[in-house]
């Protein structure tokens, strides 16, 4: 871990107890209920906001590269804590660090919900400028906030916010390998009536 | 209580909230597409302001649920211990908390909560949220079936093939038989039109069109 590392992670975190509103704001921000699911929910809007067919079957595209890039996102994760046992901040610097979150257990790298923003807001690229910038902004905020309650480390929302992008391009390659297959089972939720 | 038992409490409040958030945004997804048959007011700017209000009240119900609902989001037990309050449960933040309900100040952090303790892990969000979001998007077609029962308007001249953009003219209701009827009249066609025209990548037309080929 360098020190410019620690230096951002520890002044955010010390702000903790300056000003109780923000502490309790960011508690909300930071945890597992409030943005994760607006990723998810944010996929389903899309389905049946193009306004045009041709737009619409663009965009439900895109949402099917999103749910694909959210579970390469959780995979990589996954493997990725196998590979690197990162240290949480809490444990690392005990005496630095002011724990406001519950104690999690699985390595630090990478902030996996800063990780499934960028992969959802890489996959959803090419439907909304406003859109994209907005999950993105999502994602940063989440980390961030994980930063201040002293779960992560800055890098770790950085790195995580790269792996994101990485895993919404290969979740783009994976689609076109399955092409087009996927676009079939469009055509079936079509006939329903409900796609 | 066990984590078990908190884990069905925190269940039944998320599958909640998750269930209205989509009813929500699926609102505002289908007033932005101009799909009338989909929404639950006759005006798209209403039912995207609507929809906007579902997702606040799913949060916000979700949110501050333990203003009124006892669970692991209590006081701290130490602290309970000298009014002579009852044993604590592993809850927020990671302490021992006295199973109660939360005060405002409180309610920040009342709902994070290690799934080791009770909490959703990412995975059981994997499950439960697909869940509720079904259940709600299947919820949006039957009710707004019945509220644009008068909505059937299918222009037959046109490519109906089109799913849910027969629902700019027509409610669901409506709309899915003659959807239908399209799709298995059409099927073959649209099937062969998939596999035809060649992609670089495709890695399943490749291997389609390479036995046709024999």
């Amino acid at each position: 871990m360098n020190r410019f590392d620690t230096e951002i992670t520890l002044w955010l975190n010390g702000l903790v107890g300056d000003w109780g509103p923000l502490d309790w704001t960011v508690r909300i921000l930071a945890g597992d209920y409030l943005i994760p699911p607006l990723f998810a929910l944010v996929i389903i809007g899309t389905i049946f906001a193009g306004s045009t067919p041709e737009q619409r079957h663009e965009w439900q595209r895109a949402a099917f590269r999103g749910v694909m890039a959210i579970a390469l996102s959780n995979w990589a994760i996954f493997i990725l804590n196998g590979v690197w046992d990162r240290a949480r901040p809490y444990i690392a610097l005990p005496d630095d660090v002011n724990l406001l979150f519950y104690p999690a257990t699985d390595p630090s790298f990478p902030a996996n919900p800063t990780a499934v923003g960028f992969a959802v807001a890489g996959a959803l690229w090419r439907v909304s400028p406003r859109l994209r910038y907005s999950l993105m902004a999502l994602g940063l905020i989440v980390g961030f906030a994980r930063v201040y309650v002293g779960v992560f480390y800055a890098t770790d929302v950085i790195g995580a916010a790269a792996l994101g992008f990485a895993l919404a391009y290969i979740a783009g390659w994976i689609y076109r390998v399955f092409d087009p297959a996927l676009n079939l089972a469009l055509r079936v939720a079509r006939a329903f009536a409900v796609a | 209580m066990t984590p078990h038992d908190i884990g069905n409490l925190f269940l039944r409040d998320y599958l909640i909230a998750m269930y209205v958030a989509t009813l929500g945004v699926v609102q505002i997804g289908a007033s932005y597409g101009g799909l009338r048959g989909m929404l639950f007011l006759p005006s798209p700017r209403a039912a995207r302001w609507f929809g906007a209000v579902l997702m606040v009240v799913a949060f916000a119900y979700f949110f501050t649920v333990p203003l009124w609902a006892a669970g692991p989001w209590g006081p701290e037990a130490t602290d309970a211990a000298a009014g002579g309050v009852s044993p604590g449960v592993i809850g927020r933040d990671g302490l021992t908390v006295v199973w109660d309900t939360a005060g405002w100040s409180g309610l920040g952090g009342a709902h994070n909560l290690n799934d080791v303790d009770g909490g959703l892990s990412g995975g059981s969000q994997g499950i439960w949220f697909p869940l509720a979001a079904g259940l709600a998007l299947i919820s949006t077609f039957l009710i707004s079936s019945v509220v644009n029962r008068g909505l059937r308007e299918i222009d037959y001249s046109r490519n109906i093939f089109w799913g849910v953009e027969l629902l700019k003219n027509a409610s669901w209701a409506a709309a899915v038989r003659p959807s239908l009827a399209a799709a298995r009249a059409d099927w073959r066609q649209i099937v062969r039109g998939e596999f035809d025209g060649d992609h670089e990548w495709g890695g399943i037309r490749m291997i389609v069109n390479r036995w046709r080929s024999r």
